[in-house]
């Protein structure tokens, strides 16, 4: 291991405080959750809170700088520290709204365990870090997939997930040892330097360590899992296990492109049409499959299979400037909606049992507040103009068509027409839905449903005027990723 | 000098009275009709005090204007241009829609849908308004567009109504001489379509002229408000202009078609052969609805339009927009002569006295003409509003009858719908002391000055004009004597007429007196607000020109008494002294002749078979045929069965491109039905694969 370690401790650790913040949080959550009476336990959920939003203010504040051969924090990571620290701020702000939740302070540990693993695959800049954090964001999740407790399908989405996820991490050490056995090196710039004169075949080692982000992403072939874990676990569960983890490995995939691709061989080459291919299968994947899906729940795990194929499409074009600016925004954009819906279809779940399509009918008339943001965060993800999604989109085409033609590139351009495809496809996934919400009429008469519960309404707030605002500031936006 | 807000606040008042009233609940119209003539009052107020004060300062206002599309090459804008005639035009239109809104309350009064009227009314008035007060060519079309779709409204505004041929009603009361109208497509629903259809026609050569004006407007470098009235004017007035040439064209000769180009949108919406064919048909619609239609918004909006465009016109234009306005003039004419519909001899006589309007346009500037043309314009609209309110009363009275063979003596039952419509009949019929006596004179005159100015063929339009006047007074006396003249002929039909109550009846009180030519010639003020900046001559500065207009002046007015007198005298003649019987004998003896007018030239029958059935049913059987590609597949799908596979139709193509997505969703969606053994096998299978080709480079 390369990584000489620091002269000024202090200042080194400094550049973790985000992260130190978070597992501050856990500590503190299962020692509030021993002591704190069943009636109260909620409050272990507000201590959550509280950790996420100062991790948050210390992404915000902190300089870019770097534990040499660990951890890289660049102009990026205050943004991507702030989204991961935020989103899931929201989702135990949203958490505090379902009164039925068990095991509230486990629940808390293992949402913020989800968290603080993502961020620091984030900031990971070796191999060790980065495993690290992968594993954090698994054993949480396997958790949280199955949290409904006693349920027979989020018991089986749990055990898929464990099952697929230990392969996935198997493949991650696997890689990794050859890696380090080829190279002598963790750290990814050192690993890319000792790459430069290795045989293509040692790309193979690099391929192996992406299959653990890979499946982390849901990008083809490793996503089987999401449809089935987004069907079965409780939607809030979805929530957490679907978002902060994506943001994480997406920007440890690109850190891993930026550093450890070898630049001499053919690489950037092969890579990019390596992720181009797989974006625009996760792309067409995604669209195709999306329409025979009959769960909204599952569909909006096609639909995070492909956007996750967008955002690496935009990586697909990485010593591009501005590649992983429209990735990041594109990745801002789906989480907004993504978190939106499932806070809408987390209340249906409550309400009714279930988000199959059948379920989701008369909801317009029941709860038409619900049904029209519903509609909203949907409209989003399939990329209707005014809205956040439409220009998540747009930025990575900008990128992919300016970057993708010509010789070794035109896969970039290539998926990114498949994008404009899949894009006007999976429209109809995300139509099948509203039908469900507006048009068509219940099944049964509608009861007297309770009123949305005030942190929902809360996040829902939030989302709608993020999916609303980020259109309206588009330059804003791209002004703060810069 | 006025304020700058007051011109948009006349402009978009109807729009939000529009917006007020279409929000109102449905039961109650009487508050609809309130609060509509509320708003529109507060807006001929504004109106009035924005025209004194436009005609006082003897200068058009430049109103608020902003850029709408900026496209580099060129920008356009909205925003308001008053002058005179704007100022006027706007007075009268606001001046008649509070009337005839008032009169329709009591028109409607037992109408369960009166409550939509309103809001419709309101929405149509505010796009005349747009088009007359707009300063720019783009923003009068966007508006012209919007008072397509008001008439669409409210043609059809009872649009369940069958269609004549199949209503029982119809049948049993149509009169003697219904020939020529096709019933199975007289109905409102039919003539609202037709109205729209028709003025499509015109309007892709709208479209075309202003397409033409931009083109010269940017190759003459002055895109900045392309289409705005002043920058047009200097398009045209650019020396530069001879030297552009588009596609062989010479700048003069794009500078007629673009004039052209416009006046074809002024032929469908005014009215004017061969597009005449929906203002007829347009009968179907409320009377009071006719009644604005005719007057105020619709049809003065051709008019208007070619006035408004009038320095853009070249001389060639003018002389086809004479001709076509004669031709106009004088072939109507003879239809209202011969028609048993009391409605349909009036909406001829629009048809006809538009014809005229444009034969007064088509003279030229040196001749009076445009002034001649929209004096017309304006007394033609309040005497056209008052017949046609009357028209409704009798009707009203009558309890839908309209054959006028079966009316006679209304005269002693409504006494105040009786004279102040003849009142109406002699302004239009020219008689002295009457406002029709002044414009049509004015026209004649016009017209006459062209002809012997430019002799030759510019003597057409002026004798056409001839001709349709002296048919005018005819038919018009013909009308009145039908209606209110002699003895009742069928009491069953008359016998329970009585003159309109209330405020309808003031409503014809009010109007009557615009009928006098005093109101308009008062001081000279309407030819002196209307008089083209600069021309002098008009003050009283006689020129050698100034006595050849007035050779032309007393030579036309002697021309239109003789027109008057011996129409009148036949008219009295036959109708007035009961001599009915002569007139049959007339139509007898030349058979032919009546027939053909009668049946309306055959133009209907024409546009029915080449138009409607030629080009409409062949072509959608084309495209049914693109589309559906085979019948079975059109009655498959009626039946609401998937048709046969077919990929040979656009149809086909659709549904087979769905049917392919679908089993490729549904084939992806097997490899994920939750079976772990399949993902590991999918997902090594593909890893091993990609690792392999990635090693393959």
């Amino acid at each position: 291991m390369s990584a000489s370690f620091p002269t000024d401790a202090a200042a080194q650790v400094a550049q973790l405080w985000p992260e130190l913040w978070l597992a501050a949080g856990i500590p503190a959550v299962l020692v509030a959750d021993m002591l704190l009476p069943t009636a109260k336990k909620v409050a272990t959920a507000w201590l959550g809170i509280g950790a996420c939003l100062a991790a948050a203010i210390a992404a915000c504040s902190g300089a870019p700088g770097s534990i040499e051969g660990m951890i890289t924090v660049d102009a990026m990571t205050p943004f991507v520290r702030c989204l991961i620290a935020s989103l899931t701020a929201l989702l135990l702000v949203l958490g505090t709204g379902q009164r039925a939740l068990a095991d509230r302070g486990a629940h808390t540990v293992c949402v913020l365990g989800v968290a603080l693993g993502s961020s620091i695959a984030a900031v990971s800049a070796n191999l060790l870090p980065l495993w690290l954090g992968l594993e954090m964001v698994s054993l949480g999740s396997y958790g949280l997939a199955a949290w409904k407790g006693g349920d027979r399908r989020a018991a089986e989405a749990g055990m898929k997930f464990v099952l697929f996820g230990g392969l996935a991490s198997a493949c991650t050490l696997f890689g990794m040892s050859h890696v380090y056995g080829l190279t002598g090196h963790l750290d990814f710039v050192g690993i890319g330097a000792a790459f430069a004169n290795m045989p293509v075949v040692a790309l193979a080692a690099l391929g192996l360590v992406a299959v653990g982000v890979a499946y982390k992403l849901t990008i083809v072939p490793f996503h089987f899992y999401a449809p089935d874990v987004y069907e079965g676990a409780p939607a809030l569960s979805v929530a957490v296990v679907g978002l902060a983890p994506k943001v994480g490995a997406l920007v440890a995939l690109a850190r891993g492109v930026q550093l450890a691709v070898p630049r001499t061989l053919a690489g950037p080459e092969v890579l990019g049409t390596a992720l181009a291919a797989a974006a625009g299968a996760s792309l067409l994947l995604a669209a195709f499959t999306a329409l025979a899906q009959r769960d909204a729940k599952r569909i909006l795990a096609f639909s995070g299979i492909g956007h996750a194929g967008t955002a690496v499409l935009a990586l697909a074009c990485l010593p591009a400037e501005g590649a992983l600016r429209a990735a990041l925004l594109q990745v801002l954009s789906y989480s907004v909606a993504t978190l939106g819906a499932l806070a809408c279809l987390a209340v249906v779940e409550q309400d009714r049992g279930s988000c199959r399509l059948e379920a989701l009918r008369g909801l317009g008339r029941e709860r038409p507040w619900l049904a029209a943001l519903l509609c909203v965060f949907l409209f989003s993800l399939a990329g209707v103009p005014p809205l956040a999604g439409f220009f998540g989109k747009w930025v990575v085409l900008q990128q992919a068509l300016g970057f993708g033609f010509g010789g070794a590139r035109s896969a970039v351009g290539v998926a990114a027409l498949l994008l404009v495809l899949s894009t006007a496809l999976s429209a109809w996934a995300y139509l099948l839905v509203v039908r469900a919400v507006v048009l068509q009429p219940a099944a049964e008469p509608a009861r007297p449903s309770e009123r949305v519960a005030m942190p929902v309404v809360v996040v829902l707030a939030i989302c709608g005027a993020a999916v609303l605002a980020i259109g309206f500031w588009l330059d804003r936006c791209v002004a703060l990723l810069a | 000098m006025i304020p700058s807000w007051l011109p948009v606040v006349v402009l978009v008042l109807p729009l939000l009275a529009a917006v007020l009233v279409g929000l109102l609940p449905r039961r109650s119209p009487g508050l609809a009709h309130g609060l509509a003539a509320a708003l529109l009052g507060a807006g001929l107020c504004l109106a009035l005090w924005q025209a004194t004060a436009v005609l006082g300062h003897g200068q058009a206002f430049v109103g608020p204007h902003a850029t709408w599309l900026d496209l580099g090459a060129f920008t356009l804008g909205v925003g308001v241009y008053v002058d005179a005639m704007a100022a006027i035009m706007a007075g009268i239109v606001y001046l008649l829609a509070v009337l005839v809104l008032l009169f329709n309350r009591w028109y409607m009064h037992d109408d369960a849908q009166a409550a939509r009227f309103p809001w419709q009314f309101c929405g149509f008035v505010f796009a005349m308004l747009g088009v007359v007060l707009s300063d720019n060519l783009f923003l009068s079309f966007c508006c012209w567009e919007l008072v397509g779709l008001g008439s669409y409204l409210l043609i059809g505004f009872w649009f369940a109504k069958p269609a004549a041929s199949e209503d029982p009603e119809y049948q049993a009361n149509k009169g003697q001489g219904a020939r020529g109208v096709l019933e199975s497509s007289l109905s409102p629903s039919h003539a609202q379509l037709k109205a729209f259809v028709t003025n499509r026609i015109g309007d892709a050569g709208f479209l075309f002229g202003i397409g033409v004006f931009l083109v010269l407007a940017i190759g003459l470098g002055r895109g900045t408000d392309a289409l705005g009235w002043a920058n047009l004017r200097q398009v045209v007035q650019d020396p530069a202009l001879a030297s552009v040439s588009c596609f062989g064209l010479s700048g003069h000769a794009l500078l007629v078609l673009a004039a052209l180009g416009v006046f074809a949108g002024a032929v469908g919406k005014s009215a004017q052969f061969p597009l005449h064919v929906w203002l007829p048909d347009a009968m179907q619609g409320p009377t009071t609805a006719s009644s604005i239609i005719h007057a105020a918004t619709m049809v003065a909006a051709g008019v208007f339009l070619v006035a408004r465009c009038y320095p853009m016109f070249p001389p060639e234009a003018l002389a086809v927009v004479g001709w076509t306005g004669g031709i106009t003039c004088f072939f109507a004419a003879t239809i209202a002569c011969v028609q048993w519909d009391l409605k349909a001899v009036l909406a001829y006589s629009t048809v006809s006295q538009l014809g005229l309007m444009f034969v007064g346009l088509g003279a030229g500037e040196a001749a009076g003409g445009r002034v001649a043309g929209l004096a017309h314009l304006f007394t033609h609209a309040m005497f056209k509003c008052l017949l046609f309110l009357c028209a409704g009363a009798v009707i009203h009275a009558c309890a839908g009858h309209q054959d006028l063979e079966r009316m006679g003596g209304l005269r002693r039952r409504m006494p105040v719908v009786a004279w102040t419509s003849l009142m109406a009949v002699l302004a239009i019929a020219g008689a002295p002391l009457f406002s029709g006596f002044f414009s049509k004179d004015a026209v004649l005159a016009a017209g006459l000055g062209a002809a012997t100015a430019e002799g030759g063929l510019a003597w057409g339009p002026f004798v056409l004009a001839c001709a349709g006047s002296l048919l005018t007074s005819a038919y018009m006396l013909r009308w009145w004597f039908s209606l209110f003249g002699g003895d009742e002929r069928d009491a069953s039909v008359t016998h329970h007429a009585h003159d309109p109550s209330g405020l309808a009846k003031w409503v014809l009180l009010l109007l009557a007196p615009f009928t006098l030519a005093l109101p308009w010639t008062a001081g000279g003020w309407l030819e002196h607000a209307l008089a083209a900046p600069g021309a002098a001559h008009h003050e009283g500065a006689h020129g050698a020109n100034d006595s050849h207009t007035l050779d032309a002046h007393t030579l036309g007015m002697i021309l239109a008494l003789l027109l008057l007198a011996v129409g009148a005298a036949f008219a009295v003649a036959v109708f007035g002294r009961g001599r009915r019987e002569l007139a049959a004998g007339l139509a007898r003896r030349f058979a032919g002749l009546h027939r053909c007018c009668a049946e309306l030239w055959g133009i209907d029958r024409l546009w029915h078979r080449w138009f409607v059935r030629g080009l409409g049913q062949r072509g959608s059987a084309t495209a049914a045929r693109i589309d559906l590609g085979s019948t079975q597949r059109l009655a498959a799908l009626e039946a609401g069965k998937p048709g046969p596979d077919d990929f040979e139709s656009l149809d086909g193509i659709v549904d087979g491109v769905a049917r392919v997505c679908g089993s490729l969703g549904r084939g992806g969606a097997w490899f994920h039905g939750g079976r772990l053994g399949t993902y590991l096998a999918v997902a090594i299978g593909i890893g091993a694969f990609g690792l392999w080709w990635g090693l393959q480079r």
